[in-house]
């Protein structure tokens, strides 16, 4: 591998106050919109950025020091968190009657105008998304939208390469399957646009047994 | 195993899934967002460094602006269960010697949502303590109906099963117990932020913590006025109310659920309803508070013959952006409460409760 990467992980692996602060640099950004992707939450995506870096730092010594990329060791440990955060707030919608209204887009469209559809497909992606199992969609966030390959994956959620493939085989024919289910409900027309439109139709569809 | 040559037919996979839900856009924090947080970490770095000397057992990490996230099972400890509910009459037989003290305290309190907390409480007051190890673990049933607000609008799931195990060590844990629900078993993790373990207390409230409090009412609730945590645009008195219901979990000493009741008769805008159900559709005796700022009622609901907890609900009051008024927010139905030796484990027979 890389020499440079070499590197870093052994500097990490040492404790290396700068490396840390190289790693943040470098792939804050990334963990942050993995954080979003799978908790469909501006706030609590922070909250998973900064405590992957926390966790980073104390699991530091489980680096190997031969590797690639340290993004996919960043990525591991945030899909846990938000996953701890999915948890938390089911149950926290459950038990917090205080239920905020969901994150207001307003707040967005005034730090960067034009931002509402994204916010809104995010919201829609995100809901679909919750039509598969855990397991699937981290797999699918992982391999599909971070860019890791099915290596980085398996070592990320620490599961075998095989297992990578079967998950994310099932959450295409999932996927697919809703798709066709909600073009056959929806006639009507639609008013958003077509993307925004089809995740936040598979997220409507209305939950049935799964057989498979 | 090894090959990381994909074959054509896997490529499609990813390829297939990015065509049907393609990833959102990008989103980046503001600069300053980012640096403090960057300075944060690096503060910790050095406070964990200058300690590796003499390694302090548990000084807090970085405490988080927003606590709002806790672990799951607080919530199904949560499950706001008289130490005995789950069946009743089993446990709650023979208590016709509390209506005297429960007709004293209607007496001296006209409120009425005060004097059915004030009789709860002594019906409860009489169980027995149980014995629990901290090597056991507090397992609670339930079914739970909760609406799921992400995508902007409040969807009302299906009744669920909802098993937990919830670990009664004293000490910082990283897993916290079991849950099963949907047909998944999950490990229950540490909060977020508790980066060196969750120990027991208003977050993870075992058995023998919740006995280490103030038995008390007003001792009780200036306790937790103090310690529930504060969240942003928060009703302080509906937070107190919450954190009771919170801690009313699965297994709770009776002389903590007693006090917890009183405590609650004192919160303002507590009162009684006698129209309420659990999860599922069990009637009973309603204490409820109306939450005004979100427009959002809960209610706990007792059986009406021996006080016993069933369950909880709470729904929208008013019109809101994500629902109309009377939507459900959340149902729970307790079912059954144990003390058992092993996660994951139900307990034999599903006797209700190791009270007896």
């Amino acid at each position: 591998m890389n020499k440079s990467e070499n590197d870093i992980r052994r500097r990490v692996r040492e404790g290396d106050r700068e490396a840390f602060a190289q790693l943040y640099e470098e792939f804050a950004r990334p963990v942050y919109n993995h954080g979003l992707r799978l908790t469909g939450d501006w706030s609590t995506a922070e909250e998973v950025m900064a405590e992957t870096f926390l966790t980073a730092w104390h699991s530091r010594a489980r680096v190997q020091e031969d590797g690639g990329s340290l993004l996919p060791w960043l990525l591991g440990i945030a899909t846990h968190k938000a996953d701890n955060a999915r948890r938390s707030t089911w149950r926290r919608q459950l038990f917090l009657v205080r239920q905020p209204p969901p994150p207001d887009v307003e707040d967005f469209a005034a730090r960067s105008a034009g931002r509402i559809d994204d916010a809104r497909r995010l919201r829609a992606v995100h809901a679909a998304l919750g039509r598969l199992r855990r397991q699937d969609r981290e797999v699918l966030a992982l391999c599909v939208w971070s860019g890791l390959d099915y290596q980085e994956t398996a070592e990320a959620l620490g599961i075998a390469v095989g297992t990578v493939r079967s998950r994310l085989s099932r959450a295409r024919k999932k996927l697919a399957r809703l798709a066709d289910e909600s073009a056959g409900q929806n006639r009507e027309p639609q008013i958003r646009r077509g993307e925004i439109t089809s995740a936040a139709a598979i997220a409507a569809l209305p939950v049935r047994e799964e057989l498979t | 195993m090894n090959d990381r040559h994909a074959c054509p037919q896997r490529h499609d996979d990813r390829e297939e899934i990015a065509r049907l839900l393609p990833a959102p856009a990008d989103w980046d924090l503001p600069r300053a967002q980012h640096l403090r947080h960057k300075d944060l970490l690096m503060r910790h770095i050095d406070r964990d460094q200058a300690e590796t000397a003499t390694p302090e057992p548990s000084t807090a990490p970085v405490r988080r602006a927003r606590p709002l996230l806790r672990p799951a099972l607080v919530a199904s400890a949560a499950a706001l269960a008289l130490a005995a509910a789950g069946t009743t009459g089993a446990v709650l037989s023979g208590n016709g010697g509390h209506d005297d003290a429960a007709a004293q305290h209607a007496a001296t309190d006209m409120r009425p949502a005060a004097a059915l907390l004030h009789r709860i409480s002594d019906a409860v007051a009489d169980h027995g303590t149980l014995t629990v190890r901290d090597d056991q673990f507090a397992y609670t049933r339930e079914k739970v109906r909760g609406a799921d607000l992400t995508s902007g609008k409040a969807v009302v799931g299906p009744l669920e099963d909802y098993e937990s195990w919830v670990s009664q060590k004293p000490g910082p844990l990283h897993t916290l117990g079991l849950v099963r629900a949907d047909g998944e078993t999950m490990p229950i993790n540490a909060e977020l932020g508790d980066t060196k373990g969750t120990p027991a207390g208003l977050g993870r409230p075992t058995y023998h913590w919740l006995a280490s409090l103030p038995t008390d009412p007003d001792k009780l609730l200036a306790y937790l006025y103090a310690k529930t945590p504060a969240a942003e645009g928060r009703e302080r008195d509906q937070a107190v109310f919450e954190q009771i219901g919170s801690l009313l979990g699965g297994l709770t000493p009776p002389r903590t659920a007693a006090a917890l009741y009183q405590a609650a008769a004192k919160i303002p805008g507590v009162d009684r309803s006698s129209r309420v159900r659990d999860a599922i559709g069990r009637p009973g005796l309603g204490i409820v508070r109306d939450d005004t700022r979100y427009g959002v009622r809960t209610e706990w609901v007792f059986d009406a013959k021996d006080y016993s907890f069933l369950g909880s609900r709470s729904y929208l009051t008013k019109d809101a952006s994500y629902g109309k008024a009377g939507t459900l927010l959340s149902s729970t139905a307790e079912l059954a409460h144990a003390v058992v030796d092993k996660a994951g484990v139900r307990p034999a027979a599903e006797d209700r409760t190791g009270t007896a």
